[in-house]
């Protein structure tokens, strides 16, 4: 009996098809509940399929292209709010459940969930934990894996296991929560998590200037660093012809209208946008990283102090595919989206300069041989036989699909 | 206290010609000071103790300790709560306590690299001079290493807002059981493949050695006001937390101490000032800028006064905040006066359930003839009762550990955890079938053994070393977890 008959027999119409990588399209289930799931997953491992986990694969890029993929489980019918206790400030959720809703809910309570994510209506829960998604929000309210409290994963021989909880502080036992949060599904799939939520503030403002170079720009954000407390994000975005500076502020009234004032001593002329005009700006600079359906092609991570000759010395390699960028220089994260694919010699003249610089370069819609080759060239990650272990560990068959992060683990 | 097989003489020999003579400890007299930590109630003494100086004299020892099968339990200052830092049944001690440099302070990059020996508050004092702190502040922050911190994911007052250790942590230089070293520094953000930093964080000596620590540091806050909120009720004062909470205030730390608690404290030496005819105090930080800090104070005295609070004073300078906040930090030590022993619980709850938990808390130690102190986490529902005892008293004993457990039991039943920021160690571990199914502590087992293969590190610490199944049908402790009386 064919593989997509059996899936069609445990969930009857509920199968797609994953297409997004070319080559024979891979069946997509979508189960609705976990005991489903773990049947998926039971009957997966037993016939030696490889699964891809998946919520609605806005993300799949994010990670390499594994070798072989039998199955994709997609949680996008997992959906809904578990507990929510305004007064607790801790939100649990099924993983199918899109951000953009989650969003919502907790908005109309007074609170804010981060990341803010560009597709946040089709981006999932547990796909957001997966690959670790950094949000526009981030300088504000740190990476998601501080934020998710606790999850509960199925494990691929069917077992529910669960890490951490919905307390906004709790030690007790390993968190494994923190290797799922990143690991791309290839530790288990996640079914549900509890996430810390924020307080949105009062008052939001979003503080705008056009810069006339990326030199003016990084000493006006390394100004505002030092002198503006806790923004929500700072942040340049356009190109070289056409820069923007972007202060987004965020909190109790008198301290934003303060901070908005020691922002315009330094920026001079600048527009300060309030209330919903800060937050439509806001949120098209979230949606501004996935353009035409693409995300940037490169990430680069690296130290506060070494960011701007990171930058540098991208754009000199890459001088002749002119680039446009989300730079947020006060973390040290930046996003480079090329007019021209660069080809393989010019991929691996940026990729060798940004680590020679310390930092990490993460690329993204290249061809995946390609793609695979630069994270080679950066060696195996520090520990990666701690890795592979644990992988094995929670996953002894390989039934998840790899290699995601890196083709050691 | 029985004492332990000495080392053989050979191995002995081996550890003090990588560590120096001063770095091992080998007679029985000073053993007996490693005997326990924090937690009285359980002791082992160690075969011996080796001060490793840095990475590489660790690397060295660990790979000797493995080679002859002697299992190791790391140890920093003995600050711990559980039990964690007691050595194992034939075991050896390795401490971090000389491993006390500063490496590298960045205030650009607001990050620090130091040993895993170096002091917490050290830690902050290096950073203060560039406008940086580092937020971890447990109460024991004035002799507690960085590395005990990051084996225990410590907390404190301040991590109300700032979070855990993990959440400060960017990396780790840590030393496995056969003495590999493994260095999970990074310069970036993020990880490069799985989060084992963020993994290795809170697993309480049993994955390895850490020895070197790289955390990011905070700015100071342009300005921070100290209050004192005081209440007739700790009822009182628990509601007034629930209601800051929901009202998505958020000081930086917001603390209870009870009667009890107010009365040892103003007869110590660490007299605060706090006034005796409180039935319980609240005691916050709020940080911002000055306007910000006079708003947060205004709608914090409201929600208070709503609750009930007859007075709220503000420190009037950094002297009566330094005084106020020693007060409560010296509140475990302050409790000597009361009796001579105190068992420090440490549970979470709800933030909208303090007030049920706290009671019954209360209620179980009158019903077993307990006196029980209550200080603790409370904007971040993080309990931490605290019950006088003689542990020369081994009827007392047993009480104290009734009450810890049923204490823990109710807390986990309403939603809560075994734990905010002690660990588990050896007094929580059988606790963990409570608050976890016999799968997950199986895949957290498997986790373990990706680390230590051969369980070799802290092998009795943290999980049940029985199947949930048979501690459920024999709920008494097992003969591990026996404390001395």
């Amino acid at each position: 009996m064919s593989l997509t008959t059996r899936v069609e027999e445990l969930l009857g119409d509920r199968v797609g098809r994953l297409t997004h990588w070319g080559g024979d399209a891979v069946p997509i289930a979508s189960p609705r509940d976990e005991a489903e799931l773990v049947t998926l997953l039971r009957t997966a491992t037993a016939d030696g399929l490889r699964v891809l986990p998946i919520g609605n694969g806005t993300k799949l890029d994010h990670a390499l292209v594994p070798e072989r993929v039998d199955l994709a489980v997609s949680t996008r019918r997992l959906v809904g709010i578990t507990a929510y206790d305004p007064a607790e400030g801790v939100l649990t959720a099924r993983a199918g459940t899109s951000l953009r809703s989650l969003r919502e809910t907790v908005e109309a309570q007074a609170h804010h969930l981060s990341p803010e994510v560009a597709r946040g209506d089709r981006a999932t829960l547990g796909g957001a934990i997966g690959a670790a998604s950094i949000g526009a929000d981030r300088l504000g309210h740190g990476p998601l894996r501080d934020r998710v409290l606790g999850v509960r994963v199925a494990l691929s021989d069917g077992r529910i296991v669960k890490s951490g909880g919905a307390l906004v502080k709790d030690v007790a036992g390993y968190d494994l929560h923190r290797l799922v949060c990143g690991a791309h599904g290839t530790l288990g799939v996640v079914v549900e998590a509890s996430l810390r939520l924020a307080s949105p503030g009062e008052l939001r403002v979003l503080v705008r200037r056009r810069v006339a170079s990326l030199d003016e720009g990084l000493a006006l954000c390394a100004q505002l660093r030092a002198d503006v407390a806790a923004p929500r994000a700072l942040r340049l975005d356009g190109d070289a012809s056409k820069l923007w500076l972007t202060l987004d502020l965020a909190g109790r009234r008198v301290a934003v209208e303060a901070a908005v004032d020691a922002a315009l001593a330094h920026l001079g002329e600048a527009h300060a946008l309030k209330g919903d005009g800060a937050r439509r700006v806001g949120d098209e600079l979230t949606e501004a990283r996935r353009e035409r359906g693409q995300w940037p092609h490169l990430c680069v991570d690296a130290l506060p102090s070494r960011f701007e000759a990171v930058v540098a010395a991208v754009l000199e390699r890459g001088a002749s595919l002119g680039a446009r960028f989300e730079l947020h220089p006060a973390l040290g994260l930046g996003w480079l989206r090329f007019e021209r694919a660069p080809g393989r010699e010019t991929a691996h003249a940026i990729d060798r300069a940004v680590r020679e610089l310390g930092a990490a370069p993460r690329w993204c819609g290249l061809a995946p041989a390609l793609r695979t080759e630069l994270v080679v060239a950066s060696g195996a990650p520090a520990g990666a036989a701690i890795m592979r272990r644990v992988r094995l560990a929670l996953d002894p068959t390989e039934t998840f699909a790899g290699p995601r992060l890196h083709p050691d683990l | 206290m029985r004492s332990p097989a000495p080392l053989d003489p050979d191995l002995l020999g081996d550890l003090a010609g990588i560590v120096g003579e001063r770095g091992l400890v080998s007679r029985a007299t000073r053993l007996s000071t490693y005997a326990a930590d924090g937690l009285a109630l359980f002791e082992r003494t160690p075969r011996a103790v080796v001060l490793p100086r840095d990475t590489d004299e660790a690397s060295r020892v660990l790979a000797r300790l493995f080679a002859a099968g002697v299992p190791v339990s790391a140890r920093g200052s003995g600050t711990g709560l559980t039990g964690g830092a007691t050595a194992a049944e034939g075991g050896v001690v390795v401490s971090t306590a000389r491993m006390r440099d500063v490496i590298e302070l960045s205030p650009l990059d607001r990050r620090a690299r130091v040993q895993a020996g170096v002091v917490n508050v050290d830690l902050s004092a290096a950073a203060f001079e560039h406008g940086l702190f580092y937020a971890p502040d447990p109460s024991s922050q004035q002799a507690c290493t960085i590395g005990g911190n990051v084996a225990n994911n410590s907390g404190g007052p301040h991590c109300f807002r700032y979070g855990n250790t993990a959440r400060h942590l960017l990396g780790a230089v840590v030393v496995l059981a056969d003495g590999e070293v493994l260095d999970l520094t990074r310069t970036t953000n993020d990880p490069f493949g799985l989060d084992l930093v963020g993994n290795l964080c809170g697993s309480e000596g049993t994955f390895g050695l850490v020895t070197e620590v790289v955390v990011n540091l905070e700015p100071l806050p342009e300005r921070v006001e100290t209050l004192l909120v005081l209440f007739r009720e700790l009822d009182e004062a628990c509601d007034a937390v629930s209601d800051l909470i929901a009202e998505r205030l958020e000081p930086s730390a917001i603390e209870i101490l009870d009667r009890l608690t107010i009365e040892a404290v103003e007869a110590s030496v660490y007299a605060a000032g706090y006034p005796q005819d409180a039935g319980a105090v609240m005691l916050c930080d709020v940080e911002g800028t000055r306007p910000e800090v006079d708003a947060i104070v205004l709608d914090l005295e409201r929600i208070a006064r709503a609750r009930g609070a007859f007075d709220v004073r503000r420190a009037a300078d950094a002297d009566e905040r330094k005084r106020l906040w020693a007060g409560r930090k010296g509140a475990f030590g302050a409790m000597g006066r009361v009796a001579p022993d105190l068992y420090v619980a440490d549970a979470v709850v709800p933030r909208t359930k303090l007030r049920e938990l706290v009671r019954h808390a209360s209620a179980v130690c009158r019903e077993l003839d307990l006196k029980l102190a209550n200080v603790f986490h409370a904007g971040d529902g993080n309990l931490h009762p605290n019950i006088c005892y003689d542990r020369r008293d081994p009827d007392e004993v047993r009480r104290v550990l009734e009450a810890g457990s049923r204490i823990i039991a109710a807390c986990v039943e309403a939603g809560g955890s075994l734990t905010g920021e002690h660990g588990i160690g050896l007094e929580k571990r059988d606790h963990m079938c409570e608050l976890f199914d016999q799968d997950t502590l199986d895949a957290m087992g498997a986790v373990r053994s990706a680390w230590d293969p051969e369980r070799r590190l802290n092998p009795d610490k943290l999980l049940p070393v029985r199947r949930c199944s048979e501690i459920h049908a024999d709920p008494s402790t097992t003969e591990r977890v026996v404390p001395r009386a």
